[in-house]
């Protein structure tokens, strides 16, 4: 059973917003191993936020640790997951040429790898679901699309690139029996809605940082699942119905509960 | 035509070098710092993953056989790897995004990728296989890197502006694989394939002269 309920995990790519929402979710429930190529303290002392609202992570007393961990260095990411119970991969780089292949992809690989190599019951790995490519072959036109379609990714960089790293993730589950849920995501905003925002609208695949955080707690608790790979889409359900996100519900019991109604009511 | 055929210091590519030079003007592309025997004076010696030297590389090119993915593990030491399974999937996956990305920015047509049946060993051997099934790789960088490569050719081009052949071969020469004839007979037709009729800029099919891949009754 791949149900981890309590227990040590490692998270990668810690520093990030989707960090921060994350460690705020676990860190009552569960060991944490804070991990990010870049000193917690330093993202923290200097205050290196990816935008102007997103949160920062919790610098997190024993018996939690914080660590640095270059994902694209096996030996690092193996040694991060000795006796862990779950991993987490919210690694992301995403204009630069070789940073983008040895993060996503390598990195990807490197962390499915170490994973299956530690015995970890689960992986939750990460990445973007690209709503508007700029080609015929994406999804904007769509409705009700849904969480395990095809991605095309074409030939973005970042979505390209993470995409391959997908591949290998789910590779890894089903020839090495690792569970895997990988969580898709697009736009992130904060849960607070400043007065002057109301009626400014909201992008079709969007979920505040704190939801996206509590998904995480879910999809740990998460029975099991009914393939060794399971993709979702980690949003809101907003009125356009352009993507359904009822499988994280159905699935994992999770849905979000920022709906951002403000946003799109007159 | 004057085509590029990268992996040129490996075995597939280095015999598609060979065997095209006859008909073709040929630019021999490899990781090799050495030009390796019979390919040619032309042959370069590349880092795919870098764009000024894969554009420098593919200058003037008609089409480019990307033969490389074929024998990942080839060749890649030294100035282009740490020899590390990472390493194997960087070079491959990225390598094959830079030359596409440069081969569209040339205005070159077409690339032909050279990848491998071996995706389908973990198919059960009474299935008969054909190249719409879905790669099975092993979770393994030099398994995996192949199928890389595949997927980056099929996502750039399913966007337009390239057309890509994936051509699936065995071993080369193998008595279950692909012999140099069929081989060679399989990228000329995928050099003069017209793509337009079918409606997709994506190509997939395989090449095996023996063993089971092979269509029935050919082995």
């Amino acid at each position: 059973m791949a149900t981890v309920t309590s227990g040590k995990v490692v998270i990668f790519g810690a520093g990030g917003p989707v960090g921060a929402a994350t460690i705020e979710s676990l860190k009552a429930h569960y060991t944490l191993r804070c991990t990010d190529a870049m000193p917690l303290d330093q993202i923290v002392g200097e205050e290196r936020r990816q935008s102007e609202k997103a949160p920062l992570p919790e610098l997190l007393s024993a018996p939690h640790e914080r660590t640095v961990v270059d994902v694209t260095d096996y030996e690092q990411v193996r040694a991060a997951c000795e006796g862990m119970d779950a991993v987490i991969n919210l690694t992301v780089l995403r204009h630069v040429l070789d940073k983008a292949f040895a993060v996503n992809t390598v990195g990807a690989y490197n962390v499915a790898k170490a994973a299956a190599d530690a015995g970890v019951k689960r992986l939750i790995h990460t990445g973007p679901f690209h709503t508007k490519m700029g080609h015929s072959a994406d999804f904007w036109h769509d409705h009700q699309v849904q969480d395990d379609v095809p991605l095309h990714p074409g030939d973005d960089l970042y979505a390209l690139s993470k995409y391959l790293g997908g591949h290998i993730t789910r590779v890894f589950a089903e020839e090495r029996g690792l569970d895997v849920m990988t969580y898709l995501f697009c736009g992130f905003r904060p849960r607070h809605i400043e007065p002057s925002q109301r009626g400014n609208g909201v992008g079709p695949f969007s979920v505040s940082w704190e939801d996206a955080g509590e998904s995480f707690l879910y999809g740990l608790r998460a029975g099991e699942m009914p393939t060794p790979y399971e993709v979702f889409f980690i949003a809101a359900a907003t009125p356009d119905r352009k993507y359904r996100v009822d499988k994280a519900k159905r699935l994992l019991g999770w849905e979000a509960r920022d709906n951002f109604e403000e946003l799109y009511l007159r | 035509m004057k085509l590029a055929i990268t992996g040129a210091d490996c075995s597939m590519g280095a015999m598609l070098c060979r065997r095209l030079a006859g008909q073709h003007e040929v630019v021999p592309i490899g990781s090799a710092d050495q030009t390796p025997e019979d390919v040619g004076p032309a042959y370069r010696s590349v880092d795919l993953k870098t764009p000024a030297e894969t554009d420098a590389a593919i200058l003037g090119v008609d089409m480019v056989i990307h033969a490389q993915p074929h024998d990942p593990a080839c060749g890649l030491t030294g100035r282009l790897t740490d020899g590390s399974e990472a390493g194997l999937i960087e070079q491959v996956s990225r390598g094959t995004y830079v030359l596409m990305q440069a081969a569209k920015q040339a205005g070159i047509g077409r690339v032909v990728l050279i990848s491998q049946l071996r995706l389908y060993d973990a198919v059960p051997e009474p299935y008969l296989v054909t190249a719409g099934w879905q790669p099975r790789p092993r979770a393994q960088a030099e398994s995996l890197a192949p199928y890389m490569a595949e997927l980056v050719c099929r996502e750039i081009a399913r966007v337009g502006h390239i057309e890509a052949v994936n051509l699936r071969m065995g071993e080369l020469d193998a008595v279950e694989g692909t012999s140099a004839d069929d081989a060679v007979s399989a990228v000329q037709q995928a050099l003069l394939m017209d793509m337009s009729e079918m409606g997709y800029n994506w190509h997939e099919q395989h090449v095996a002269t023996g063993g089971r891949f092979a269509a029935p009754g050919k082995s």
